[in-house]
This record gives C-alpha cells, sequence and structure tokens, in this order.
C-alpha cells in the first residue's frame, strides 16, 4: 500500500536529483558568468520552497547547498541552526550517534550510490520525528563525484498513520479470529448434530432389519393380523406349514388363504380380540393346502397387540405356531414300540427287569420272574430288595461282590443259584446294565436274569465226561507203561475207583484149562481174606461166565449166588453183599472178570456203567497184549539162548578151521619146498649127469611145486578172508593202487604193460589188505589175460555214485563170455588151460570174497576179444568227528 | 672159570647158528643154502624144541663144547615136536643167562596169530621159509650180512667180560 508512495517519492527524487544538478551547474555557471537573468530562478524557488528538504554536500562533508526547508527540519531536530559552508560532521559532534550514522550514509552516496533510508530523530520535545532520505551521488564534468544530494521529508505523520492502521488492522483481525472460532464451534455442534441424526436414523433400519430377519428367520409360524382378520405381516416358516406363497396372503383374510381352518382359527383371533387375553398353547390339528387330506398337528399361541396404550382396543393379534404332527407320529410310534416291548418282554423265558439307579424301587419287572423264581411279582415289587434272600446261601457272597463291582462302575455279570420255595435250586445268569437318560446321567439300572439250569448241568456232565477222559486216558497210559499184568491191573483199579468210588474192586482171571479163577488184583475191603493170588474154582463164576458168553455186557450178582466158595462167607462178614461184574473179553474169549462190590449196585448210573465197561475193554486188551508181550520175551530169551548156543558151535568150528588152516599152511607147505628144493639141487648139482629128458622131468617139478605153492597161498588167503576180523577205515585208493603196482613189477615188466591210473582217485570205506589183495589180483588179471603179442593197455579210475564209490580197470585183453559172468568169481573156477594163462582159479573168488566181507560189490562188463572192465563197489569213507 | 671158558667157546664159534628143525629134508636144504650163500661159520643142527633146551643148557648129549659150540643166533621153527618152537622161545627168555640170545624164526606158517605171539614172547625176526630154493639161499645171505656184519649185537651173558 505503500508502494505507490515509494514509486512517487521515487520519481520526485530523481526528477529532484536531475535539477539538483542542472542547478549546481546553473549555480557553478553563475558563479562564474553571473547572468543577470537566470532562467533557472524558478528552479531555485522551487528548491527555496519545497517542501521536502534539500541539500548538497561535498567530499568533506561540508553542506554546500541546502533549503530553506533543510534548515527549518534540522533546527527542530538537532535544535540549532547552520550555514552554508557549515560541516556536517562538525554539526553533529555533540551527537556522536548522528555523525557516525550521517558520516555512514553520506559516505555512501559519494561512494557512487543512490539510496533511500528511513531514519528516526527525537526532536527536543522528545517527540520521535520519521524522515526518509533519499541519497544521490553528483558527478562532476570529468565524472568524478564531488558531491552527493540528500532529499529529506518528514514522513512521521504517515508513519503515525500506518501505525494507527496497523493497529486498527490487527484489532479487526483479532475480533476476526474470536468470530471464527465461534463460527468453527458452532458448525461442529451443528456437524454432531447432524451425525447424531444419522445414527439414529441407521439403528432404526437397522432394528427394523433384524426384527425382519427375526420374524422371518424364526423356526416357529409368526403372524400379525388387523382386527379385521386381514393378514398384515406373516413369516416364512408359517407359510411354509400353511404351504401358501408368502406373497399371496397380502391384504388376504384367513378365510381366503385358509378355508378349511377358517372355522378354527377365526373364533379363537375374535375372542383374543374381544378378550383382550392371550391364549396359550392351544392344540390345533386340520388340513392345509400344503397337504390335502391329510390330517396335521400344530401347537398355537395367540395375543393382542395394543398400541401406546393397553387400554385402546388391540390394532391387531399376533400368533406362534408350532408344527406338532412329526411329534404327535412319534409320541404314537413310541406307544407302539413300548407295546411290542412289553410283549416281547412277556413272552421271553428271561426275566426282564428295570431298578432305580439305588435298587431301592423296582420299575418293572418281566412276568417270568414268577415262574423261574416260583414267587409272584408283587412281592418283589413291595419288596424290591428280597431277591438277595432268595439267592443260594453259598452264592449270597459272590453276588454281593458283584453288587459292590457294579456300583463301582463295572457290569454286573454272574452265574449263581437261587432256592425256590420248594428248595429246588436254580441256576441263573444274571446280567445288567446301567442305563442313561438323553444327557448321558445314570438314570436305572436294566437287567436281565436268566434260568441257565440246562446250561449248567450240560457243563458238569462235560467236566465229568473230560474227567472221565483224562481218567481213561492215565488208565491208557498206566496200562500202556505195564508190562506185567500185575502192575497193569494194579493201575487200571486205581484210576478206576478215581471215577466210581467202590468198597472192593477186583480184577480175577480165569483159567479155563485148569477150570480155575485167580485175583489178579484187589484194592478195598476183604484184602485179608480174598487178596491177591486167591484161588477158587471156575464153577464158583459159571452163573456170570453164561450171562456174559450170551451177550450181557455187565451183571449184577448178589453173594448168595456163590455160596459155597470160602471168600464169599469172608467178604459177606466185612458186609460186601453185592458187586457189579463186567467181562474182561478179547477176541481170544473171556479172559476173566472185573468186580466192583457196592453197598447199592443198581445206583450205579449209566455214565459209571459205560466207564466200567470201557475200562474192561481196555483192561482186557492190555492183559491180552501184556501175556503177548510176556510170551513174546520168552520166545526172545529162547531165541536167546538158541543164537548163543549156535554161536559157541560155530566158534568150535571156527577153532577148528583155523588149526585146520594152520596144518595146511604148515605141513603141505614142507613137501612143496623139499620137491621144488631137491628138484633145484638135483638140476644144479648133477645137472651134467642127466641127459636133456632127466633135466625137463627135474625142471618140472620145480614148475609143479610152485604152482602147488601159489595154490595153498591162494587158498589160505580165500580162508584167511572169510575168517578174519576186519577193522575198516578209510583207505586212500590211490597209495592202494601204487602199492599193487609195485608189487606186480616184475610181471608189468615182462609184459610191457602200460598203466594209466586216471586221477583224481577218491578215498574207500575199508580194509586195506583186503583192497590191496583184491587190486592186485584185478591188475593182475589185466596184464595177464591179453592175447598173445598184445601189449596189455590198463586204465584205472574211480567213480563217485550216490553212496558208494566204484573203482574199476579196464583192459584191452580177450574179454569174457557173458556167459561166465557168474561162475568166474567161484573158486577154482578157470576158463582157460595152465598152459594158456597159468592160475589157481582163485584170484576172482579173492575178489568177490573179499569185496562182500567190505560190504560192496565186484563185477565187470566185457566184450570178448576186445576187453574187459572189471569194478569194485564199496561204501563211502564214514564222516566221522 | 665157567666164564672163562665159554668166553673161548663163543670167541671159537663166532659164527655158529642153531638150527631148530624137525623135517629132515627143510634140514637138508637149510644146509645147502647156508653153503651156497657162502655164510662161513658152522650151523648146529637139533629136531625138536626138547633137544633145543637141552643143547643150550649143556645136558648131555650136548656137554662137549668143541661139537657143540654156543651159537650165536638161533634159527627156530615153531612147529615142533614134544616142544614147539614158541615154547622154546618162551622159556629162553626167562633164562637169566640165555635170554638176550639172538632168536630168528623160520617156520612155514603164515599165520598172523603166530606171527604176534612170537614177537610177543620176544622174537628178534621172523621169516617164512620160502618155496623157491633160490629164495633160500637169497635169505641165508642177507640173515649172515643182516646179523652177524651190521647189527650190533648184545652180549649174551650179563657182566661177561668184566
Amino acid at each position: 500500500m505503500f508502494a505507490p508512495v515509494a514509486i512517487a517519492l521515487l520519481v520526485l527524487v530523481v526528477y529532484f536529483a536531475f535539477k539538483a544538478k542542472r542547478l549546481a551547474i546553473a549555480l557553478e555557471k553563475s558563479q562564474n558568468s553571473k547572468p543577470s537573468i537566470d532562467p533557472n530562478d524558478t528552479i531555485r524557488a522551487l528548491f527555496e520552497t519545497s517542501n521536502d528538504a534539500i541539500a548538497i554536500i561535498d567530499r568533506n562533508f561540508t553542506i554546500v547547498a541546502a533549503n530553506r526547508k533543510t534548515q527549518q527540519e534540522f533546527e527542530s531536530v538537532f535544535g540549532q541552526k547552520y550555514d552554508i559552508g557549515a560541516n556536517v560532521l562538525e554539526l553533529l559532534v555533540e551527537q556522536p550517534q548522528q555523525q557516525v550514522q550521517a558520516r555512514k550514509l553520506w559516505s555512501r552516496a559519494l561512494g557512487g550510490e543512490s539510496f533511500t533510508v528511513t531514519e528516526v530523530f527525537e526532536d527536543g520535545s522528545g517527540e520521535r520525528r520519521y524522515y526518509e532520505m533519499s541519497f544521490s551521488p553528483i558527478a562532476g564534468e570529468d565524472s568524478t563525484i564531488e558531491r552527493a544530494l540528500v532529499l529529506t521529508r518528514e514522513i512521521s505523520d504517515r508513519v503515525r498513520a500506518e501505525q494507527a492502521l496497523q493497529q486498527c488492522n490487527e484489532r479487526l483481525e483479532s475480533r476476526v479470529r474470536q468470530q471464527t472460532t465461534q463460527l468453527t464451534e458452532t458448525n461442529e455442534l451443528l456437524q454432531q448434530e447432524i451425525r447424531d441424526r444419522a445414527s439414529t436414523q441407521s439403528q432404526l433400519v437397522q432394528q427394523e432389519q433384524l426384527f425382519n430377519a427375526f420374524f422371518q428367520g424364526a423356526s416357529v409360524g409368526l403372524v400379525i393380523l388387523d382386527p379385521q382378520l386381514r393378514y398384515l405381516q406373516i413369516n416364512t416358516a408359517l407359510a411354509e406349514i400353511d404351504g401358501v406363497p408368502l406373497e399371496e396372503y397380502q391384504g388376504k383374510t384367513i378365510e381366503d388363504i385358509l378355508p378349511d381352518l377358517a372355522s378354527t382359527l377365526i373364533p379363537l383371533y375374535r375372542q383374543v380380540l374381544e378378550t383382550k387375553e392371550p391364549i396359550s398353547k392351544t392344540s390345533l390339528s386340520g388340513e392345509t393346502p400344503k397337504q390335502p387330506g391329510v390330517v396335521r398337528y400344530w401347537e398355537a399361541s395367540y395375543f393382542p397387540l395394543f398400541g401406546e396404550d393397553e387400554n385402546d382396543q388391540p390394532l391387531g393379534v399376533g400368533g406362534v405356531v408350532v408344527e406338532m404332527s412329526d411329534r404327535v407320529r412319534a409320541e404314537e410310534a413310541l406307544r407302539e414300540n413300548e407295546e411290542k416291548f412289553r410283549q416281547l418282554v412277556e413272552s421271553i423265558r428271561e426275566v426282564f427287569f428295570i431298578y432305580s439307579a439305588d435298587y431301592q424301587k423296582l420299575i418293572y419287572l418281566s412276568p417270568a420272574y414268577e415262574e423261574i423264581w416260583g414267587r409272584s411279582c408283587q412281592d418283589l415289587y413291595d419288596n424290591p430288595t428280597r431277591w438277595l434272600e432268595t439267592v443260594y446261601p453259598e452264592d449270597r457272597e459272590i453276588v454281593r461282590d458283584e453288587l459292590v463291582k457294579q456300583f463301582q462302575g463295572q457290569l454286573f455279570h454272574r452265574e449263581f443259584r437261587i432256592l425256590k420255595p420248594d428248595d429246588s435250586i436254580v441256576w441263573i445268569l444274571g446280567r445288567t446294565f446301567w442305563s442313561r437318560d438323553e444327557t448321558g446321567r445314570i438314570g436305572r439300572i436294566v437287567g436281565i436274569a436268566e434260568d441257565i439250569s440246562d446250561r449248567k448241568q450240560l457243563e458238569m456232565s462235560l467236566q465229568r465226561s473230560l474227567r472221565r477222559i483224562e481218567n481213561l486216558h492215565q488208565l491208557d497210559r498206566a496200562v500202556l507203561e505195564a508190562q506185567d499184568p500185575a502192575t497193569l491191573a494194579d493201575a487200571a483199579i486205581y484210576n478206576l475207583q478215581q471215577l466210581i468210588p467202590c468198597d472192593r474192586a477186583t480184577i480175577a482171571t480165569f483159567d479155563f484149562e485148569a477150570q480155575t479163577a485167580t485175583i489178579l488184583m484187589t484194592r478195598g475191603g476183604g484184602e485179608q481174606s480174598a487178596g491177591v493170588g486167591f484161588q477158587l474154582p471156575l464153577p464158583v463164576f459159571q452163573p456170570l461166565i453164561e450171562q456174559f458168553q450170551q451177550g450181557a455186557s455187565y451183571a449184577i450178582a448178589d453173594l448168595s449166588l456163590f455160596r459155597g466158595s470160602g471168600e464169599m462167607e469172608a467178604l459177606q462178614a466185612e458186609r460186601l453183599n453185592e458187586f457189579v461184574s463186567f467181562p474182561l473179553q478179547t477176541e481170544q474169549g473171556l479172559l476173566g472178570i472185573l468186580k466192583l462190590w457196592l453197598e447199592e449196585p443198581k445206583t450205579l448210573d449209566r455214565e459209571q456203567i459205560s466207564i466200567a465197561t470201557e475200562v474192561s475193554a481196555q483192561i482186557a486188551i492190555a492183559l491180552q497184549q501184556a501175556r503177548l508181550f510176556q510170551e513174546v520175551r520168552r520166545y526172545t530169551a529162547e531165541l536167546e539162548d538158541r543164537v548163543r548156543e549156535r554161536t559157541a558151535q560155530l566158534q568150535d568150528i571156527n577153532q577148528e578151521l583155523e588149526s585146520f588152516t594152520y596144518s595146511v599152511s604148515h605141513d603141505l607147505r614142507a613137501p612143496l619146498r623139499a620137491l621144488q628144493g631137491f628138484a633145484t639141487a638135483l638140476l644144479e648139482d648133477y645137472g651134467d649127469t642127466f641127459d636133456d629128458l632127466g633135466r625137463d622131468y627135474a625142471r618140472r617139478l620145480v614148475v609143479a611145486a610152485e604152482q602147488m605153492e601159489q595154490l595153498i597161498q591162494d587158498l589160505l588167503t580165500y580162508s584167511r578172508l572169510s575168517r578174519a576180523e576186519l577193522r575198516l577205515n578209510e583207505i586212500n585208493l590211490s597209495a592202494t593202487i601204487a602199492e599193487a603196482i609195485a608189487q606186480l613189477e616184475t610181471p608189468i615188466q615182462q609184459a610191457q604193460a602200460q598203466i594209466l591210473v586216471e586221477e583224481p582217485i577218491v578215498s574207500m570205506y575199508g580194509n586195506r589188505a583186503i583192497l590191496l589183495q583184491v587190486i592186485a589180483n584185478l591188475l593182475s588179471n589185466a596184464i595177464k589175460f591179453v592175447a598173445p603179442g598184445v601189449q596189455p593197455h590198463i586204465r584205472i579210475g574211480t567213480e563217485l555214485q550216490n553212496e558208494t564209490v566204484r573203482l574199476w580197470i579196464e583192459d584191452n585183453g580177450i574179454g569174457i563170455d557173458p556167459k561166465y559172468s557168474q561162475r568166474i568169481f567161484r573158486v577154482f573156477e578157470r576158463l582157460h588151460g595152465n598152459e594158456t594163462y597159468p592160475g589157481t582159479g582163485i584170484g576172482l573168488a579173492i575178489v568177490r570174497k573179499g569185496m562182500e566181507r567190505l560190504g560192496g560189490r565186484s563185477g565187470f562188463e566185457s566184450t570178448p576179444g576186445e576187453g574187459s572192465r572189471f569194478w569194485i563197489e564199496g561204501q563211502l569213507p564214514k564222516r566221522e568227528s | 672159570m665157567i666164564r672163562a671158558f665159554w668166553s673161548k667157546i663163543v670167541s671159537q664159534a663166532k659164527q655158529a647158528i642153531l638150527l631148530v628143525e624137525d623135517d629132515s629134508n627143510d634140514v637138508l636144504l637149510v644146509q645147502r643154502a647156508f653153503r651156497l650163500a657162502q655164510f662161513g661159520g658152522s650151523i648146529k643142527i637139533v629136531s625138536d624144541g626138547e633137544e633145543a633146551v637141552s643143547y643150550l643148557s649143556r645136558q648131555p648129549p650136548y656137554e662137549n663144547r668143541e661139537l657143540h659150540p654156543f651159537p650165536l643166533l638161533l634159527l627156530l621153527d615153531l612147529k615142533l615136536p614134544r616142544r614147539s618152537g614158541l615154547e622154546v622161545l618162551e622159556w629162553l627168555r626167562q633164562q637169566p643167562e640165555l635170554k638176550r640170545l639172538l632168536v630168528v624164526v623160520l617156520t612155514a606158517s603164515r599165520e598172523s596169530l603166530d606171527v604176534k605171539k612170537a614177537y610177543d614172547l620176544g622174537v628178534n625176526s621172523y621169516l617164512v621159509k620160502p618155496v623157491l630154493f633160490e629164495d633160500l639161499v637169497i635169505l641165508m645171505n642177507n640173515l649172515g650180512t643182516y646179523w652177524f656184519k651190521l647189527n650190533e649185537n648184545p652180549e649174551v651173558f650179563n657182566g661177561w667180560n668184566s
């Protein structure tokens, strides 16, 4: 707002500056030229009369020019006058602050700067005066600044006006601020109110929505009718019950919608409208469009709907309808079920009962109780705990225990006996269960009591049977283990008495040849007079024997039947009067009888009789076996005697044979040695005196003797093979073959025989000496029996068969006709003349006999003219640890 | 005195053999073989067990030490009349002065029972009479070589030289 003033001032200052310069120039011109008429007088006048103070100073701060106004102002401010040519700084000596300020300002202007400042001075009266001062440099002709001009204008009024305006302004603004604050607050209050209203509005809407949701969502039927009984509102559930679409109700009456029910419903509504009293839970039934022809059931409540004032007429009627059809039907079904259950429970043989959880109240008891317990149901209804008294005294303890357990949460499950009023015993299986209600709380005790007497009897008889079987087994074992009749009879009676208690039990055996009966074993009374070994004439038992021979399986006998035998009187004295007897019968006939003495033989039941019969049969068989066993033993003993006898005989014979062999080996050879020795001596000592024939004879003597020696040697070997006791062990056949080859070194060399041993050679179980002899004999044959001029080629090998080892020797000899296959293994059997193939005919017999002694075999395969393959078979070496 | 006397006898008859053999054929054959084998020394013959015992115990008719020198080796047949070879052996081994005398059985028997018994009674060797004469010669030759050249023989009388 001060800008235009400033601009105006500036224009003015510039203008005056310009003028001032021209004035200065003029002044100078005037001083120099001193014109008379200065065209610039006007300007001077203006300068002098200007309302602004204008002053010019030079570089020495000397006032060069100043107008009147300047002097006035200076005086009013500084309280002194000055003259042109005065020094500013000097003027202000006494006001150092002003002096410094003046020097600073003037120096700036003299430095060439144009500027405007506002200065404040205090005048003599202490009033603050504001001046606006504009400084401008004034340049000389050479453009150097020699002077400066200042234009000063008091602006105190203006400043004060400005200050006043400013104050006024500030006051106004303050008030505006106040007003604004008030307005803002009001505004917020208003807005709050608007918000509150909006909120209330939405709550209302929400509540209506809630109400609608509740109304429509309710599972019971809800309806509102106006006093004219037109539908105002109805919910989905009721529309569903009615079976009418929701939108059809609008403005309709009950008659429109439910014609069949109108006559039932309308009076109810009217009653509510008239009495203004609600009708609570009334049962309705009828047909709806939903299921025409089907009667349905509901429970309905009706109540008047009032406005603000309950005394006014109701605005309408509200109704709540609940569908009851299913429940009504379920109740009917339940009643039916209960009836079925009752019929079932009352028709079964088991007693069914329901007690209260504390057993103090009997809620239900099925009529079977009367039959099983022999007591009236009413009796137990009256005294619910009395049933414990009916429990058989011995069983009460366990029943009580079981009851205690039941109260600890376990189930009652127990077999026990009860006593009926007629003192008969009935076996009961009692079982109870906790019956829980819907919440899982124990409500009642439900139970079944069952008459298990039949089953119990069956069990007991089964146990008896098992015991019986067990006893029979023991009897069997005893009988099997016993080797002599007395022991087995004892075992049989002992075990039988475990099954059938009797005063005396006896087994008597019959000897039909000797016509006697002997007590084999007896236990119980009468052992003194008629104990083991007691014998009596068989005819005493004739009446029984006859009965059994006619097929009777047992017979009851009174001792009076057997009068005359000493035994019977003695037994009678011990009051053993009657016995039951069972036959000990086998295929071989009647061996004896089993007698059981009893006080009352007729009390034996069927089972006991069948046990005794069974046992009798077993005893009979065992007796028969024992007899056979004894017989066998006797035979065995006889046989053993005979074997011993025979063995002794054989040993004798063997002994003789041995000494015979000894003689043969010793004595038969002596003449041979003489024959050979002297024939040799003849040839050697007297050969010269013999002619050729004589020498030939002598040589034949030598050869014959040698053959005889070989024969004797072989025979001895053969004989020794038969007799010698052999020690068998694992024989390394490879070594044995080598040994045999070494023995036959001379004949092998003579025949130029080639022998090939096919390794590997396995071991055989046998006797070294025999195997060596056998192999040597076979090898010797293989070398010997070749066609003249043929070099023997022999192969030896072994092979493993299942359990045996076979050694074979193959040659390229003359072969053997198969028809001689058996003969050649016999002693002295020869197929060739001694001239062709000399031999004793014992070699192969030794082979066969030797292998027989080793438990092996021997044989050959041959093609005459091509060769033979002889083999021997022995056992594999035994694997001994 | 006796020892000195026996010493002389033994040294004179260093290689004397006493053959106990009842078979005259065998006696002739052994004698011939003994000769052919160039055994050296002499061979004395007795024909049964009794005689053998008599000879060794210097009973008549064997008192003459010149004619019946003490043998270095007894060649004993087993099957002998009157007293068997085994009996002679058994007797001999029981005589303190004779028990170490070398005894070789020469018999026809190969029976293992005889062999076992002979060794049980302490025979030094057991030989079987070969049937072939040339074998007998070889046997006699080996016998001499073995017993008289190779074998270190015991002193028959204990402490005899002392």
